[in-house]
């Protein structure tokens, strides 16, 4: 096996859920790679699958509704031996000795995701002795180095604090605390500043980026927030109703958006210098149950072509810049 | 609409007793007026108490101190100083949007009921006109008239909004309140929901207060903009003006701390520390612990919000606003 | 998700279904929960029309029938020479004293045979006040037939269970809207004023919980006139356990009233201009309605029992009318017990209704449960 820079590989990926109205595709197919140290974006709104999408990754999805029905998600710890995470049991000790040590993860809502009725100390030394071989006082010290670290200030006082004792960036900081407490491979963020002010979201940012130089550390940042993708990642994918639309480096994506759905993305956000009616897609969402035949972008898309309702579009590769989308297909729709 | 001096103060109670130990200071003495058929933006981060604001004017909330005067067919009349039973005709005159799209709508009632109840409550028309009047006015906001049936979970974020605007503007109020209706949904969906608000202004000639956190959104709706930290207004200026030419470090601070939407870009954090408690709010100027410019006059004396020479109807906070020279960001 | 698929003949159409709607099919598959909604309608029909059920009358003794042992397992469609017969019969008990223990016993005289009849004449009676009728479900023409036994002055069993039925059944039903209607006003005043007026009435509530709910319904039922006609003491009852329950209730909804309250949609009524009635009755009520109904029928079983305590020491309904834990008076001596163990048969009645509420009002907070969905 040679040695390759990949972490994370996403093949094929497919997680339904199974309910009673019927089965709906979260996640119908989806490829990506995450390297080493590098960052990767996931951008959709609400409903595009990118929630379900990390969270398999640790096998946290919804279960059980949720299955993943097919595809691998392969994980190089350590550059040479493959894992398949997919095949692992949900319950299993190996998916366990990676959530939290290999790989960790930050959601929007930190008052949901801490304890309450646990202080900062308590659930930052709790993940550290999970998975190393420390005593309580060296777990201390190294809670107290992960606080400092995310930059907040006094950390021997703040390790006795409670969470509602905090405000929401510095819950968010006590997090990625946490998160970051036993040197992950890869970090997952599902939307950590949707909930926090602009001049706080600037800051967490910041700090993440920060942390993933000096760590070394991979991250998978998702969000709806076209804003934060530019600042914070190497490449992104973009995802509608459990699919990938575009895939390229995030410099390319923002010189040029190839998909419609990226484009009217681009165009609907009210920037600063926005003259005139903002654009909106028409339409909305397709029902999950009712989705259309062909591509899944068709009803809403201006430049709509009639293969498009009939035949769904691969991903195309314009040269490292991926696209599902006909238009950029043209020999092979006609 | 004119605001002077409007202050709620929440008690904070400690003790067996529930003793008053000191107040959180959420609104601190506000000044500011809203025009006839103008939107004016109120943009403020967490603990700014553009909400609480919100909700005094529409005396939600009974405020501490100050006055609310409000035109109402033509006559100024103050808010504060009316009874709770003359209050009721004079609430046609305005309507609130909220943030929540799930709980702002009674997921027990029907849409028709729902939409119907603020004539209900003003006894305007038949039951049948109403019910007209609602599926007309569905309709004009982007649902159709059979939605009426359903119920409120039948929706989508966005749809929900709708309905809500379709509730307020079922008595023909002269002001909507627009409690951050946006910030909960996609962002496709916000701009479908924006531009929608602006039409009906254009149809309805109405007046908005339209709160949120975010700049973006804020200028593409909005006539003026007040920027509010910590209770107290900072500054208050033309849309144009603010995102071009702010005046006070604030402003600017929000300013910086806006993604510009590029490649590898980053933003610029000019504030030091964190938002101070509200019930314990700092000396002089409310910015002055994290201020970058801060002077020893900041800590002694807070800043009255003045009129800025040049600019009709525009005002800042600040002690040295003549000579900061602050940066746009753009 | 909110929508029920219905195939009609070329595609699947999407009907969207109300929350009540969606909360009845949630209900139903709770399977336990729904066989128990059958038993108690069963229940309930059979001893709102108890005089047709019963096979005899209510204060109806059969002289030469004390004690007799049930025939409930003696019901034969074979009989001693292998003959099938399609109506069930039982064979005649006789009966006769032991001479040692002075005891009545029964035999069956295998030379009679008593067929089980349906829809037979039997002892006239007034049911409901109007329906005059003298027509019973069963009966064995002029022979006896006690399902479930006689007691000691020869009365059948099962026709007093059916007819204590009515009082223990409906004591809970009755009892519990008293405990509703005073909890819903309370509770709700409480969570939506707030300030003094909930601290005033909660205070109240916890002075009412702090004494223990049976203790306090034995000593106000010991208040209880002994002149008072029968009908009257039923009544007292059940206000008194009405009078008392309440607070359980009252306390619950104040907190769900304090939830909801500081809803938007209950700030968008407010800014408009309704009143705090409007707002009460259109807004809180509905919304608080499902908790109302878990927390009712959950209390119905604990008058069931409380009643059952009540009568067995005496304390509650009075003859005349007749209820399980009446019944249950006649077991006060473990004797009793042990040489005729059929008297006990009204307490597996209490234990089915009871358990039967419990596992419907489960169900119903189960399905109220936003997390369930």
């Amino acid at each position: 096996m040679k040695e390759n820079n990949v972490l994370v590989d996403v093949r094929d990926l497919a997680v339904y859920f199974h309910i009673e109205q019927g089965i709906v595709k979260a996640v119908d197919g989806v490829n990506f790679k995450i390297e080493k140290g590098k960052s990767l974006g996931v951008v959709g709104e609400s409903g595009c699958g990118k929630t379900v999408t990390a969270l398999s990754l640790l096998l946290l999805h919804p279960q059980p509704e949720g299955q993943i029905e097919k595809g691998n998600i392969f994980f190089y710890p350590d550059g040479e031996n493959r894992i398949d995470i997919a095949k692992l049991g949900i319950h299993s000790k190996q998916i366990r000795k990676r959530r939290g040590n290999d790989i960790a993860m930050i959601f929007q809502e930190p008052m949901m995701s801490l304890n309450p009725v646990h202080s900062i100390g308590q659930q930052i030394m709790e993940s550290i002795r999970l998975h190393q071989k420390v005593n309580k006082r060296r777990a201390k010290e190294i809670a107290v180095e992960a606080l400092r670290r995310v930059r907040i200030s006094a950390p021997e006082q703040r390790m006795n604090e409670y969470p509602f004792q905090l405000s929401g960036g510095m819950r968010q900081r006590v997090m990625i605390a946490i998160a970051l407490s036993c040197n992950p491979k890869l970090l997952i963020a599902d939307e950590p500043t949707t909930a926090l002010d602009v001049t706080i979201e600037a800051e967490i940012l910041n700090l993440i980026k920060d942390l993933q130089r000096e760590l070394g550390m991979a991250l998978m940042m998702i969000t709806h927030d076209l804003g934060v993708i530019g600042e914070v990642t190497d490449d992104v994918v973009v995802m509608y109703v459990g699919k990938i639309v575009e895939k390229a480096s995030t410099r390319k994506l923002f010189e040029e958006p190839l998909h419609p759905y990226t484009k009217a993305l681009f165009k609907s956000r009210p920037e600063i210098r926005t003259e005139g009616r903002l654009s909106s897609i028409k339409g909305s969402v397709p029902n999950p149950y009712l989705l259309p035949e062909g591509c899944s972008f068709e009803p809403r898309c201006e430049v709509a072509m009639d293969i498009c309702k009939k035949k769904a579009p691969e991903l195309f590769n314009l040269d490292g810049h991926y696209v599902s989308c006909w238009k950029y297909n043209e020999k092979e729709a006609l | 609409m004119v605001v002077k001096g409007l202050k709620k103060y929440f008690p904070n109670r400690k003790g067996f007793f529930n003793k008053i130990v000191n107040y959180n200071k959420a609104v601190n003495g506000v000044d500011f007026f809203i025009k006839k058929g103008e939107s004016v933006g109120l943009v403020g981060e967490s603990g700014s108490g553009k909400t609480t604001l919100g909700r005094c004017i529409v005396r939600l909330y009974e405020p501490t101190e100050g006055s609310i005067e409000f035109n109402i067919n033509g006559q100024m009349i103050d808010l504060t100083k009316v009874s709770k039973k003359e209050m009721k005709s004079i609430r046609k005159h305005f309507q609130m949007l909220f943030q929540d799209v799930y709980s702002s709508l009674d997921s027990k009632m029907k849409v028709a009921d729902i939409v119907t109840e603020p004539m209900a409550i003003h006894n305007v028309g038949s039951k049948k006109e109403r019910i007209d009047r609602a599926k007309e006015l569905m309709e004009k906001v982007g649902l159709s008239a059979d939605d009426i049936r359903k119920y409120p979970h039948q929706f989508s974020g966005g749809q929900r909004q709708r309905i809500g605007i379709t509730r307020a503007l079922s008595i023909s109020p002269d002001f909507i309140i627009c409690d951050e209706p946006v910030s909960a949904l996609d962002v496709s969906v916000q701009a479908q929901i924006l531009n929608l608000l602006l039409d009906l202004q254009d149809e309805f000639q109405l007046s908005y207060l339209f709160i949120a956190h975010d700049l973006g959104v804020v200028k593409y709706i909005s006539d003026r903009i007040i920027v509010m930290y910590l209770g107290k207004i900072v500054e208050i200026a033309s849309s144009q003006d603010i995102y071009e030419n702010p005046r006070h470090p604030y402003t600017e601070a929000l300013l910086a701390a806006i993604s510009k939407y590029k490649a590898g870009s980053s933003r610029d954090i000019l504030l030091k520390g964190n938002i101070p408690d509200p019930s314990n709010p700092p000396s002089g100027c409310v910015l002055q612990p994290r201020c970058a410019y801060v002077k020893d006059i900041c800590k002694e004396v807070t800043p009255k919000l003045e009129p800025i020479i040049e600019k009709p109807n525009a005002f800042v906070a600040c002690h040295l606003h003549k000579e900061l020279n602050l940066n746009c960001y753009s | 998700m909110f929508f029920k698929r219905k195939k009609s003949q070329e595609n699947e159409e999407y009907i969207a279904l109300s929350e009540g709607q969606l909360m009845w099919r949630q209900f139903l598959k709770h399977r336990v929960a729904v066989i128990a909604s059958i038993i108690l309608i069963f229940l309930y029909s059979v001893v709102i029309f108890a005089n047709f059920f019963a096979p005899y009358g209510m204060l109806t003794s059969h002289n030469f029938h004390l004690y007799a042992p049930p025939q409930i397992t003696k019901i034969n469609f074979f009989d001693k020479e292998g003959n099938f017969h399609i109506r069930p019969f039982i064979y005649r008990q006789v009966a006769a004293r032991d001479p040692k223990t002075l005891r009545f016993v029964y035999e069956d005289d295998l030379k009679q045979k008593d067929f089980i009849h349906f829809f037979v004449h039997g002892e006239e009676y007034t049911m409901l006040g109007f329906i005059k009728s003298d027509i019973h479900l069963f009966g064995v023409g002029e022979g006896k037939l006690f399902l479930l036994g006689t007691d000691i002055i020869g009365r059948d069993l099962l026709t007093r269970i059916i007819f204590g039925g009515r009082v223990s059944l409906s004591i809970g039903m009755i009892g519990v809207i008293i405990l509703v209607i005073i909890g819903t006003i309370v509770g709700t005043i409480s969570g939506y004023f707030g300030g003094w007026i909930d601290n005033i009435l909660q205070r109240i509530i916890e002075i009412i919980r702090i004494i223990p709910q049976v203790a306090l319904w034995m000593a106000l039922a010991a208040i209880i006139p002994k002149e008072w006609p029968s009908t009257y003491v039923y009544l007292g009852i059940v206000i008194i356990f009405g009078m008392i329950s309440w607070a359980g209730l009252a306390r619950e909804l104040r907190g769900k009233v304090l939830a909801i309250r500081r809803s938007d949609f209950i700030y968008a009524a407010e800014i408009t201009g309704a009143s705090t009635s409007r707002i009460i009755v259109k807004h809180i009520i509905p919304n608080v309605l499902s908790h109302i109904i878990v927390i009712a029928t959950l209390s119905i079983p604990i008058m069931i029992i409380g009643e059952a305590a009540l009568s067995f020491l005496g304390l509650g309904i009075k003859p005349p009318m007749t209820s399980w834990g009446l019944l249950l008076t006649q077991l006060r001596e473990v004797q009793t017990l042990k040489h005729y163990p059929w008297l006990i048969s009204p307490a597996g009645f209490i234990v089915v209704s009871v358990l039967c509420f419990n596992f419907i009002g489960d169900a119903l907070r189960d399905v109220n449960d936003p997390h369930s969905r």
